[in-house]
């Protein structure tokens, strides 16, 4: 049996079962043991993702961003997250991210920086 | 002072402490006693989305793909350990005391070595309860009720640990962590009562003192909290 990751989650802070997906790059060697994402989620358009390496996922009730990295969904609270290194998340992939979540994301971003 | 946030960041620092600490405290029974949880809760049921709460680098989850095929989830505090995990699957980092699941998500919800670690047992043992639709499983360093027997686990804990380890050529530091961890643990009566407020008990076992204890339970038939 194949399950979705994406249809499990929720939203650490807020239980929001529903997420806008970024996706930053794709595996290249992808198999079914890897995170997968969205191939039925029906709030997500992208339909053809076999899994993601790194992205984001967006909480569409408390407009949370959570990174992917290599593989990993982080969904930490806000006090167990890393600002430093969230930020630096942000700042690596700044061209790929939407500016919302560079200027505006919660509970970190950049627009400090950016000016 | 040392507290619960220490022990997690050495698990992160050094995930090779994670499992020489689990062998230490367990008397190198902590293979054996998870393939005997796992055995056990698929007597009772057969569980196809398992998730392993606080995984370290998978240890749990390899064993369940030993006796069966799953699809298990990896849910761990620590970037390292997840990056460093021995099976291959889906990792969430995560705290056990918000799991960022749906409810009722997984078949069985897991967790071994790992929830005597958190600043809040309850909260941990009522987020497992909410994203399981069947049952859960705990493997953790307890407490005994028994005068006799927390001296003894005390005595092994924070003296005999630090010296195996350290001729072992660790560091005893480490290990002394888990002596606090330990003086700071509710009894296991406790334990007992917290997971009888959120779970109907199949099984509540001590082993080495009382100092590690098992459980299995399952979802309340009538919820009353
Ligand atoms: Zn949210």
């Amino acid at each position: 049996m194949e399950y979705n990751l994406i249809d499990m989650i929720a939203c650490p802070v807020c239980k929001g079962d529903s997420f806008s997906v970024i996706i930053i790059d794709k595996n290249e060697d992808y198999n079914t043991g890897y995170v997968r994402a969205v191939t039925n989620n029906k709030q997500n358009e992208e339909k053809d993702i076999k899994a993601i390496k790194n992205g984001i996922l967006l909480c569409k009730s408390c407009e949370r961003w959570y990174p992917i990295i290599n593989n990993v969904y982080t969904l930490l609270p806000d006090s167990y997250r890393n600002e430093n290194n969230d930020k630096k998340f942000l700042i690596k992939y700044k061209t790929k991210i939407p500016d919302t979540i560079i200027n505006n994301g919660k509970p970190f971003n950049i627009k400090t920086e950016n000016e | 002072m040392i507290n619960n946030k220490d022990l997690r960041d050495t698990y992160n620092k050094i995930p090779k402490f994670y499992d020489r600490a689990n062998a230490l405290i367990s008397f190198f029974q902590d293979t054996k006693w998870r393939k005997k949880l796992v055995t056990d809760i698929f007597k009772i049921s057969r569980p196809e989305k398992v998730l392993d709460v606080a995984s370290g680098r998978g240890e749990l989850a390899y064993i369940i793909k030993q006796i069966k095929e799953t699809y298990v989830v990896m849910t761990d505090y620590s970037e390292n350990m997840l990056n460093m995990s021995i099976v291959d699957g889906p990792k969430v980092m995560a705290s056990f005391e918000n799991l960022p699941f749906q409810d009722n998500t997984f078949d069985s919800v897991i967790s071994t070595f790992a929830i005597h670690a958190a600043d809040n047992i309850d909260g941990v043992i009522s987020e497992m309860e909410r994203v399981s639709s069947g049952t859960v499983g705990i493997i953790a360093l307890g407490k005994s009720d028994n005068r006799l027997y927390r001296f003894i686990a005390g005595l092994y804990l924070k003296y005999l640990q630090p010296y195996i380890a350290k001729l072992a050529g660790e560091k005893p530091e480490n290990y002394k962590v888990i002596y606090h961890i330990y003086k700071k643990l509710p009894l296991n009566s406790t334990i007992r009562e917290i997971t009888e407020k959120y779970l109907d008990t199949v099984k509540f076992d001590e082993k080495a003192f009382g100092s590690i204890y098992t459980f299995i339970g399952t979802k309340k038939k009538n919820k009353i909290y």
